[in-house]
């Protein structure tokens, strides 16, 4: 796969990651792009750093002129009477590491850009900013301790900015000569070392873009570069959604191509999420009753709680693994005998699996982060959600995901009538089962192996995915896993043959894997 | 990487046997020197033990955390911070007010430290558990190891951990909480206990639990009938220094150990081949530290170890 497999690739996998777990301003503006407006209630909620940057993502946008025109109302209102805008309690990714000075010089140059873009240089606004930002230059007019730690390299990010925007007024020599220092990183030989070592410098590649004859080649092998296997752009080892959404968009202004291939992915998750409601909304009946098959014979309560518990570990680990959690389950199948006859409720059963694990549990866990955690929850009184996650993640090998899915599982069957008020504050639980089909159908990132730093960025993905499509009961995208077990197998039947008929899977037609297996890329 | 002890190593075994016997016949001299250093801030055999106890933790807290920016006013600072305790164990309803409104009731002067705002809850909620502690200690002069560990450990897990209010303070503690319940489930109450439970104090890390018992156990000699076998050396950066002037340890500071860590263990591992009986002693070198193998300005030619030291040749 050349260059533009793994740009658009990587492309595709940032625009995902972004609109599953970015800030709400990054949502809104990927959203805005394909339907060319804006909720304004969810505008109005936004801090003025977040309308600052979300009005300068816009002015990039042809289609989003008139919206970036309306923010520009609200954005007017933040200036200050020196005429910069700032905001100093802003401690969040790359801005953290600025001065005082480095925060308003930044969002004043967003917000003098974004004007530029939209042609409001005529403006008074305008005026004082720009003469606000003349003020800030040093005597040799250039900007200076604008980062705290960070030398000279940080410095020539606003400078190269500042003469880029306003290449007409400040002294041609001075411009010529940050241009060729920046022409000179960015050079062929230079810039991969460049990308690598000094990622301060990332914060220059959009500008780069826009100022510099860069053809698309170009920018793919910058982009490909600079940012990791999502595509997100990390700035000193946190990823900046900002700075990848600006190159992004500094792409989109330049070459056509590359906003149909956004524009296009944007529409396909919309899409997809929109099935995803669908499918959990017609077939809960169905799917319900394929979990529920799991247990398929009458059991009483305890029973049905232990065998609850074994199907969560199994879930999550697989049948393979099950040896291992033997003990586990022999700890629950303890817990259930000595305090089973006494548990009537979710409240019941919460309480008494406290003093199970407080008591007996202590004794062989290995686990005393999550055993002293427990101990204060006793002490100061807890929800009964928090409670019945720490008591589980006391044996030896239950972990977040194992706690959700006994969750589910006490959500499906229904075993106590006062858990249901509780559901709100679990998030889906992540099994490979889900992941595969969430993976195939193109919504989340391509897993690799539990526990890596990958992983930790899928969970999140399905979390916030959760979390969006489901509020008020996270659990229920939990039902896409029933599909993995009917179709969407390691090597799946995308069509299941029965006597009466030929059942296609629910998300034939958008599904991207099948695609890419029957077409290629 | 460690410069690992071979146990047929003549040369090896041979400076063990230099070290064991340098330490043990300066044995009086070492403990003057640490006795005088806690008696600058008031603590002597003539005070009850809970008193004691008091200061000594305040004193290794403050010496291990490094908060000795107004070196004068360090020792004033200790023995008022413990004069303060002793009247809040006293007062009636301590728990609600803020540390400098009652410092300033109590003493008639404000708060004599600027903290930051983290190390000042943490100081004032260790403030509060001592002086919890101490309304429940009896008032005697010594105390049995044993039930001094059962006591504070008992202590901790049920009135101590209500006083950590805040969930977010509560969690730096939280696997130490944990491993004491553990022990205390099983009815394990020894040296490993009172460590655990000192470590539930908040500012108390590995370093500063082993040194307080150091001081209690050792220099105070304020508790009885230990078995000091199983006692572990406490490891702080003059003792590293100067292993690693010997040529015992290679390249690596005080800050990079963790209890646990390859070079605790091994730095545990030469306190047993030193003093099998008691391991504890091994801290013995912290006066060469501070005395003679000083950061910048080495006295080697004072120095009585100087016949093991690999630098000294050296240089």
């Amino acid at each position: 796969m050349g260059n533009t497999g793994f740009f658009e690739r990587k492309l595709r996998n940032a625009i995902r990651h972004i609109l599953c777990t970015g800030r709400e301003n990054f949502k809104i503006f990927l959203n805005a792009i394909s339907s060319g407006v804006f909720e304004n209630d969810r505008v109005e909620k936004l801090g003025i750093v977040d309308l600052i940057e979300l009005f300068n993502l816009c002015s990039y946008v042809s289609k989003l002129r008139d919206q970036a025109l309306l923010l520009f109302n609200r954005v007017k209102r933040f200036q200050d009477e020196s005429g910069l805008w700032v905001d100093f309690s802003i401690s969040r990714g790359f801005y953290k590491f600025l001065s005082d000075i480095g925060i308003s010089i930044s969002l004043t140059l967003d917000v003098l850009e974004g004007m530029l873009n939209l042609n409001l240089d005529k403006c008074v606004e305008f005026e004082r900013g720009y003469k606000a930002l003349l003020n800030l230059r040093s005597s040799t007019g250039l900007f200076k301790g604008a980062w705290r730690s960070i030398g000279s390299f940080g410095d020539l990010v606003f400078n190269f900015k500042f003469a880029r925007l306003f290449r007409d007024i400040v002294p041609s020599e001075r411009v010529s000569s940050i241009f060729n220092e920046v022409k000179g990183l960015f050079s062929p030989v230079s810039f991969k070392h460049i990308l690598k070592r000094v990622s301060i410098l990332r914060l220059l590649l959009p500008d780069y873009i826009l100022a510099f004859n860069v053809d698309l080649e170009e920018a793919k092998i910058i982009f490909n570069e600079a940012s990791d296997n999502f595509g997100i752009i990390k700035i000193v080892d946190s990823e900046n959604h900002y700075v990848t959404l600006k190159f992004i968009c500094s792409l989109m202004y330049k070459f056509k191509e590359v906003e149909y291939i956004v524009l296009r992915e944007v529409r396909r998750l919309e899409k997809t999420k929109r099935r995803i409601i669908d499918v959990v909304g017609g077939l809960l009946g169905e799917l319900g009753k394929h979990f529920r098959s799991y247990i398929n014979r009458p059991l009483e309560k305890n029973d049905l709680l232990l065998e609850i518990f074994k199907l969560s570990l199994q879930s999550v680990f697989g049948t393979r693994f099950m040896d291992v959690c033997a003990f586990d389950v022999k700890l629950f199948a303890d817990f259930i005998a000595k305090f089973g006859n006494r548990i009537e409720s979710f409240s019941d059963f919460c309480e008494y699996l406290m003093k199970f694990t407080l008591k007996h549990v202590s004794k062989t866990t290995k686990r005393f982060r999550e055993l002293g955690e427990v101990l204060w929850l006793s002490v100061h009184g807890a929800r009964m959600h928090e409670l019945l996650r720490a008591c589980l993640k006391c044996f030896p090998h239950v972990n977040d995901d194992v706690v959700d899915v006994f969750a589910f599982y006490l959500f499906i069957y229904n075993i106590f009538d006062d858990f249901r008020p509780f559901v709100s504050n679990y998030s889906c639980p992540c099994t490979y089962d889900l992941i595969r089909v969430l993976y195939r159908i193109g919504i989340v990132s391509e897993p690799l192996s539990r526990g890596s730093n990958f992983f930790k960025r899928i969970r999140k993905e399905i979390h916030s995915l959760s979390r969006e499509l489901f509020p008020k009961n996270p659990l229920m995208l939990y039902y896409i896993s029933g599909i993995a077990s009917k179709w969407c197998f390691e090597n799946p039947q995308c069509i299941k043959v029965t006597r009466s008929s030929l059942v296609k899977c629910p998300f034939y037609d958008i599904c991207a894997w099948r695609g890419v297996q029957e077409n290629g890329f | 990487m460690i410069y690992v002890l071979g146990e047929g190593s003549k040369k090896m075994a041979s400076n063990i046997t230099l070290l064991r016997i340098n330490l043990s016949d300066n044995e009086g001299l070492i403990l003057e020197f640490f006795d005088e250093k806690i008696s600058r801030v008031g603590v002597n055999k003539g005070r009850p033990f809970p008193d004691n106890f008091v200061t000594l933790t305040f004193y290794t807290v403050f010496e291990q955390k490094r908060l000795k920016v107004l070196e004068d006013e360090f020792c004033r600072l200790i023995s008022s911070l413990s004069d303060f305790t002793l009247r809040l164990a006293c007062s009636k309803d301590p728990f609600n007010v803020s540390l400098n409104e009652l410092y300033y009731d109590l003493l008639n002067i404000d708060f004599p430290c600027i903290l930051d705002e983290k190390l000042y809850v943490k100081l004032t909620l260790l403030i509060k558990i001592l002086a919890c502690i101490y309304s429940k200690l009896e008032k005697r002069y010594t105390f049995d190891f044993n039930s001094f560990c059962k006591f504070i450990s008992k202590f901790m897990l049920g009135e101590g951990i209500k006083l950590y209010s805040k969930y977010d303070l509560f969690k730096d503690k939280s696997y130490e909480f944990g491993r004491l319940l553990q022990l205390n489930v099983r009815n394990i109450y020894d040296y490993i206990t009172l460590i655990a439970a000192l470590k539930t104090l908040p500012l108390i890390d590995f370093k500063s639990s082993r040194i307080l018992v150091f001081y209690l156990t050792h220099v105070m000699r304020i508790l009885d009938e230990c078995n000091f076998k199983n006692f572990d050396t406490p490891i702080d950066s003059h003792i590293v220094r100067v292993l690693r002037r010997m040529g015992f340890i290679k390249h690596f500071r005080a800050s990079h150990i963790r209890e646990g860590s390859t070079i605790f263990k091994e730095i545990q591992y030469l306190a047993r081949q030193v003093f099998p009986e008691d391991p504890m002693k091994f801290y013995y070198l912290r006066y060469v530290g501070e005395v003679f193998c000083k950061v910048s300005t080495p006295k080697c030619d004072e120095c009585w170890l100087f016949s093991l030291c690999k630098t000294f040749f050296k240089t």
